[in-house]
């Protein structure tokens, strides 16, 4: 295929940047890394001792792990000790930790890390996020835990789930996976036209940033809320009904 | 194309075997363009460097899990522009392009291709500073597909990409360009 001309200029320009050189050591400090790796007959010796070790750091942590009187009595002696450490029963995951929604990350973290702005509820209820992840496609999702006004959805622990995203919901939103057992209602939040979609799990197109259609699944058994603000789309999943998501939208501010 | 596929075939399963020195000569041969694919997210030559390395090193500690039939280069490359971007991350810098014109067109180990389109040093900035403003979905598909020349299916493993979007990317980049571009730089399809 012939070239374009801006093609043309822009693989000449390629060739009239400023490219740092490699200096002469890269490759020799590389080798020198890698052979100082490289496993010998004495290195496995030597790797046994530290095996022994690591299985009995194993068996203590199991110990502290099931035996609060343990733990207690570890803590006293080493505060005895001058040291001082905070004994902890709760060893319970980061919550949505199992839904695959991207790395664990603070919610300034992700500010830098996407284009769009992220608005957070601004409301007590449900407040601050618990957990905020990134996906690498650039969805931020924010967790909070279930509570008794909000339930959490099955064992998932989670009673609100908030994605973002830059992109819209757009003529593509699709409803061909979604069974007769599922609702769908169309409403307009924040001005633009919106999708509740109550019931049974289910799938939906959205359009991304550049408006090539993306599939996306509920995360939760439960409801969606599905609106677009901003060039932002916006995914609200819930235990709870219409109304009290359209309270959490109405709370809705730029991160400080 | 250089013809030499069969030979670094070789040098990789050589390599995997524990020979550092089959390993050292596909250093050799990727450096300069690992080094540039680190500098365009840490933006330090230096650091680049040290990435770089890093990058190699854990390419060798990898490489059992390479497919010997695969193309190194855009593996290599995906692992040392992670590398960068972890150390960028960790540090909470914003990844701008930042890249200047050299006076000696031909720095680095690449040469210039004879088709290569010959334009003015005026051109090449305003050029480089139209990249600079796009989005960063859009400048980091040009950046890998024309600055360091890499193919649609080489920058689609690098940025962890479908080819599809990759395509869409690149021709929406090269639309926001054609249109900041003064008229007689345009084309005339």
């Amino acid at each position: 295929m012939k070239e374009s001309r801006l093609e043309s200029m822009l693989t000449s320009l390629g060739d009239s940047i400023d490219w740092p050189a490699a200096s002469p050591h890269l490759s020799a400090r590389v080798m020198t890394r890698i052979e100082s790796e490289q496993p010998t007959a004495a290195s496995r010796g030597i790797w046994r001792r530290p095996a022994i070790a690591t299985v009995a750091v194993l068996v203590v942590t199991v110990v502290l792990v099931f035996s609060p009187s343990a733990r207690q009595a570890v803590a006293d002696l080493l505060s005895a000790a001058g040291i001082r450490i905070g004994v902890t029963s709760d060893q319970t995951p980061t919550i949505g930790a199992e839904l695959d929604l991207g790395q664990l990350v603070q919610l300034d973290e992700v500010e830098d890390a996407v284009e769009f702005q992220i608005r957070i509820p601004g409301g007590r209820d449900p407040g601050v996020p618990h957990a905020v992840y990134l996906s690498d496609g650039g969805q931020v999702t924010m967790v909070w835990d279930g509570t008794p006004s909000l339930p959490a959805a099955g064992d998932t622990g989670i009673g609100l789930l908030l994605t973002q995203s830059a992109g819209n919901v757009g003529p593509e939103f699709a409803e061909k996976s979604i069974g007769p057992e599922t609702g769908v209602q169309t409403l307009m939040v924040e001005g633009q036209p919106a999708h509740w979609i109550e019931g049974a799990a289910h799938t939906f197109t959205l359009l991304d940033a550049e408006g090539d259609p993306i599939e996306e699944t509920t995360r939760l058994a439960a409801n969606v809320l599905l609106w677009e603000a901003g060039g932002v789309n916006h995914r609200l999943e819930t235990t709870g009904d219409l109304q009290g998501s359209l309270a959490v939208v109405d709370t809705l501010e730029p991160l400080p | 194309m250089e013809g030499r596929p069969l030979d670094e075939q070789e040098l990789i399963a050589s390599a995997k075997n524990g020979d550092t020195r089959a390993f050292g000569q596909l250093v050799r041969t990727h450096q300069g363009i690992a080094l540039r694919v680190a500098y365009l997210v840490v933006r330090d030559s230096s650091e680049a460097e040290d990435v770089t390395q890093d990058a190699f090193v854990k390419a060798y500690r990898s490489l059992d899990r390479f497919r010997t039939e695969a193309p190194f280069r855009p593996w290599l490359l995906k692992i040392v522009r992670n590398e960068a971007l972890n150390r960028v991350r960790s540090t909470k810098r914003r990844d701008s392009l930042a890249l200047q014109i050299t006076n000696d067109p031909v720095s680095g180990d690449a040469a210039p291709s004879p088709e290569t389109e010959v334009i003015s040093e005026e051109e090449r900035g305003r050029l480089l500073g139209l990249i600079e403003d796009l989005p960063d979905r859009y400048r980091s598909v040009i950046v890998h597909r024309y600055l360091l020349d890499l193919s649609e299916e080489e920058t689609s493993e690098i940025l962890g990409l479908p080819v599809g979007t990759v395509k869409s990317r690149s021709s929406r980049a090269m639309q926001r360009l054609r249109k900041s571009l003064a008229p007689e730089y345009r084309d005339s399809e």
